[in-house]
C-alpha cells in the first residue's frame, strides 16, 4: 500500500514537472521576444537579434577625495561627457550570445580664469572651450550559460568582452594648449571576464556577479605638444548584486549595487599609488511594450575614494527581431 | 431661533458625515484603479494617504541678469549640478479637505571664476572659491479646501498654509585650504550656505482643473509672504600670520514675497499613460539685506519655464512621473535645466 502511494506520488510529481516543462516549451518565439528584463531567458534564443541604442550623460562637479570625503570641485571647470551606443546582441545558440557595441562619444570641457597683475594695474579674463567627438572604443564579446537555465530559473553565465582602442586616443588639431580637439578613446586593449549567477522567482529577480578587467596599456599623449608616454591603467575588479522586481506585467524596477576597485595606474614607468574605489547604486526603470524595451537609470556614487561623485544618466531603447 | 439654527447646522454636519462615510465605503484601491490621471481630483480622497518623493537633477548653466540677458555659464566653466529631493505627504480628512506636509532638500555648489594674481617677488597666487548650498528647506504645512465636494468635470482648491523655520539658515563657518605646488600658491575658499529661510511665512494658493474625455487643463497660482524680518550671520576672514581666521557678525534681512503661476495641459494617451506640458512663472519681489552693514536692496527675481513630461500608472497605488523643465526667460537668477523623477505612492491606511 505504501509502495502504491509512493508510486502515485512519483507519477504525480513527474506529471507536474512535465506540465511545467510544457509550459516552458509552449512559449512561442513571439512570446519569448516579448519577455521582460526579468522574465527573459539568461541569453537570447538561437537566431534572435536584439538591437539597442543607448544614451548616457555625466558631468564633473563633485569628487571623493583621498579621505573618501565628497567635495565640490573647487576650480571653475565644467566638463560633460555624452555617450551614444549602438549595441547588437545575437543568439548563436540557446546558450551562447554574441555582443557588439559601437560607441560614439562626445566630450566637452570649458574653463576660465582672471589674471591680475597689480604692478601694471591690469586684469584680464581668459576663457576657452575644448571639445571632441567621434567613434569610441568598440567592444566585442559573448555570454555563455555555463549552468543552463533550469525550471527553477537559475543560471550561471560566463561572459568575456574585449574592448579595442578604436577611438582617437591623442589630442588632434593642436593650435595651442587651449585650442585643440579632445581625444575620445582610452588607447588600450581591455579584456573583461565576468561570472554571473541569476535566479528568477517571478515577479522577483536576483543576481550576483564578479568581473575583472585586464588592461594592457599603450602609448598616448598626456600633455598637449609633448611626446606620447607609455601607460597602463589599473585593472578593475567589479562586484555586483541586483534585486529586480515587476511593478506590473510591463514595468519593472531594477536595483543594482556595484563595488569597483581600481588597480594602480602606471605612467612612464612610474606607479600612481593612489587608492581608488567606489560604491554605486543604480536604480533602473524598465518598460516593456511588446518587443520594444525602454530602460532608464541613474547611477549614484554613494561612497568612494579618488573618484568622481557625480551621477550618470542612461537611457536605453532595445528592439528584438 | 438660535436652537433652530443650531439644529439645522447639526443636521447639515451629520448629513455631510453620512454622505462622506457613504463615499468612503468604496474600496480605496478600486477607486484609484478606475481613476485616470486626468480624472484625479486636485485633493486626495477622503482617507487617502499620498506619499510623494521627487528627485530633481539640475544643470545650472544659465544666468539671467537684471535686464533679462542670459549668460551661458558653461562657456566659462561655471556651470554646476544641483540635486534636490522633495518629500510630500498628503492626507484627505474629507473629500473636500486635505492636509499636506512638504520638505525639500537641496545640494549644489556654485563656483566662482578662478583668479590668478601675479605680484613679484612672491609666487603667483591662485584663488578659487566655491559656495556650497546644502540642507533642508523649512517645513510647509497646508490645508487644501476643494469645491465641489465630489469631483466631476472641474474642481477648485483653495490652499492656506504656514511654513515653519525648522531648518538651519545661518551659514556654516567657511573653510579654506592653502597649497603650494608647481610654483603657485593656491588658496581655495569654501563657503557653506544653508537653505532654511529663518523666517515664518504664510502660503496662499488657488488651483483649478477642468477635464474632458482625454484632455485636462489646470492652473495653479500661489503666493508666499514672510512674517517679518529675519536675522542671520555674515562671516568674514582675516589673513593672520599665514592663516585665515574667521569671525561673524549678525545682520537683518527681509525676504521678498513670492508669487507663482502654473498652467498645465494633460493628454490621456492610454488609461495608464499621460503626457503633459505646461508653463510656469515665478517671481520674487524686492527685499533687503544688511549683510554689508547697511540696508541694501535685494533686486526682484523672475523666472519662466516650460515643461514636458509623462506619467505612468504602474499600479493603482504607484505612479511614476518624469518631466524636463526648460528655462525660457528670467531676471537676476541662476536658472537650471531640470530633470525630475517623481514617485507617488497611495494607500488608504484606515480602511
Amino acid at each position: 500500500m505504501a509502495c502504491l502511494r509512493l508510486y502515485i506520488l512519483l507519477i504525480g510529481l513527474i506529471a507536474f514537472s512535465s506540465l511545467s516543462a510544457q509550459v516552458q516549451e509552449e512559449l512561442t518565439p513571439l512570446a519569448l521576444k516579448q519577455t521582460t528584463i526579468i522574465t527573459e531567458p539568461a541569453t537570447l534564443k538561437k537566431g534572435f537579434l536584439r538591437l539597442g541604442a543607448a544614451f548616457s550623460f555625466s558631468a564633473i562637479d563633485k569628487f571623493f577625495d583621498d579621505n573618501a570625503e565628497k567635495r565640490f570641485l573647487p576650480e571653475n571647470v565644467w566638463a560633460r561627457s555624452s555617450l551614444y551606443i549602438l549595441a547588437l546582441q545575437y543568439g548563436l545558440s540557446d546558450r551562447l550570445q554574441a555582443l557588439v557595441t559601437i560607441p560614439f562619444r562626445g566630450e566637452f570641457v570649458s574653463q576660465s580664469f582672471t589674471l591680475e597683475i597689480p604692478s601694471s594695474n591690469t586684469m584680464t579674463v581668459t576663457s576657452w572651450e575644448l571639445s571632441g567627438s567621434g567613434l569610441g572604443d568598440m567592444e566585442f564579446g559573448f555570454s555563455y550559460q555555463l549552468v543552463p537555465e533550469n525550471f527553477a530559473r537559475r543560471a550561471v553565465l560566463f561572459s568575456s568582452f574585449l574592448t579595442l582602442p578604436t577611438g582617437r586616443k591623442d589630442p588632434t588639431d593642436i593650435v595651442d594648449e587651449t585650442n585643440y580637439t579632445l581625444p575620445i578613446g582610452n588607447g588600450e586593449v581591455i579584456w573583461e571576464f565576468e561570472l554571473l549567477w541569476r535566479r528568477v522567482n517571478y515577479p522577483y529577480f536576483y543576481s550576483f556577479a564578479v568581473s575583472y578587467d585586464f588592461k594592457f596599456g599603450g602609448n598616448k599623449v598626456f600633455d598637449v605638444g609633448e611626446d606620447p608616454l607609455p601607460f597602463q591603467s589599473g585593472s578593475l575588479l567589479t562586484l555586483n548584486g541586483a534585486y529586480n522586481f515587476h511593478l506590473n506585467d510591463w514595468l519593472a524596477v531594477q536595483n543594482d549595487m556595484f563595488y569597483f576597485s581600481f588597480g594602480q595606474d602606471e605612467l612612464n614607468g612610474q606607479t600612481n599609488d593612489e587608492q581608488r574605489w567606489s560604491v554605486q547604486y543604480v536604480p533602473r526603470l524598465s518598460i516593456q511594450a511588446k518587443r520594444l524595451r525602454i530602460n532608464q537609470s541613474v547611477g549614484f556614487v554613494l561612497l568612494g575614494r579618488n573618484v568622481s561623485a557625480d551621477p550618470t544618466y542612461t537611457a536605453i531603447v532595445q528592439y528584438i527581431f | 431661533m438660535g436652537i433652530r439654527l443650531g439644529t439645522i447646522a447639526l443636521m447639515a454636519i451629520l448629513m455631510t458625515g453620512i454622505s462622506f462615510s457613504g463615499h468612503t465605503q468604496v474600496n480605496g484601491d478600486s477607486l484609484l484603479a478606475n481613476e485616470r490621471t486626468i480624472d484625479r481630483p486636485l485633493n486626495v480622497h477622503q482617507g487617502q494617504l499620498r506619499m510623494t518623493m521627487e528627485y530633481d537633477l539640475m544643470v545650472n548653466s544659465t544666468q539671467f541678469d537684471d535686464r533679462g540677458n542670459s549668460l551661458d555659464l558653461s562657456e566659462q566653466g561655471l556651470t554646476n549640478i544641483g540635486h534636490a529631493l522633495l518629500l510630500e505627504v498628503n492626507y484627505g480628512f474629507f473629500e473636500f479637505l486635505q492636509a499636506s506636509v512638504r520638505l525639500r532638500h537641496l545640494q549644489e555648489g556654485q563656483r566662482e571664476r578662478s583668479t590668478t594674481i601675479i605680484a613679484p617677488p612672491g609666487d603667483p597666487i591662485n584663488i578659487t572659491q566655491v559656495t556650497e548650498r546644502a540642507g533642508w528647506s523649512d517645513l510647509d504645512l497646508s490645508l487644501g479646501f476643494k469645491v465641489p465636494f465630489y469631483t466631476q468635470q472641474y474642481d477648485f482648491v483653495f490652499t492656506l498654509g504656514h511654513s515653519l523655520p525648522t531648518s538651519a539658515h545661518e551659514p556654516g563657518e567657511p573653510g579654506h585650504t592653502i597649497e603650494n605646488q608647481a610654483g603657485f600658491q593656491t588658496i581655495t575658499y569654501r563657503f557653506r550656505e544653508r537653505t532654511g529661510s529663518g523666517v515664518r511665512s504664510w502660503l496662499l494658493g488657488l488651483q483649478g482643473k477642468i477635464r474632458g474625455d482625454r484632455l485636462a487643463f489646470s492652473a495653479n497660482a500661489n503666493y508666499r509672504v514672510y512674517a517679518g524680518e529675519g536675522t542671520s550671520i555674515a562671516w568674514s576672514g582675516r589673513l593672520n600670520q599665514g592663516d585665515i581666521t574667521y569671525t561673524h557678525r549678525p545682520y537683518a534681512f527681509q525676504l521678498g514675497e513670492e508669487m507663482g503661476l502654473q498652467l498645465v495641459v494633460e493628454y490621456q494617451v492610454f488609461s495608464f499613460f499621460t503626457l503633459f506640458s505646461g508653463y510656469a512663472s515665478e517671481r520674487v519681489s524686492e527685499g533687503w539685506s544688511g549683510v554689508t552693514g547697511r540696508r541694501v536692496l535685494v533686486p526682484s527675481q523672475q523666472l519662466s519655464t516650460v515643461h514636458l513630461g509623462a506619467e505612468v500608472l504602474a499600479t493603482p497605488r504607484l505612479w511614476i512621473n518624469q518631466q524636463v523643465s526648460i528655462p525660457l526667460s528670467g531676471q537676476n537668477r541662476l536658472v537650471p535645466l531640470t530633470f525630475s523623477t517623481r514617485i507617488l505612492y497611495n494607500l488608504f491606511p484606515f480602511q
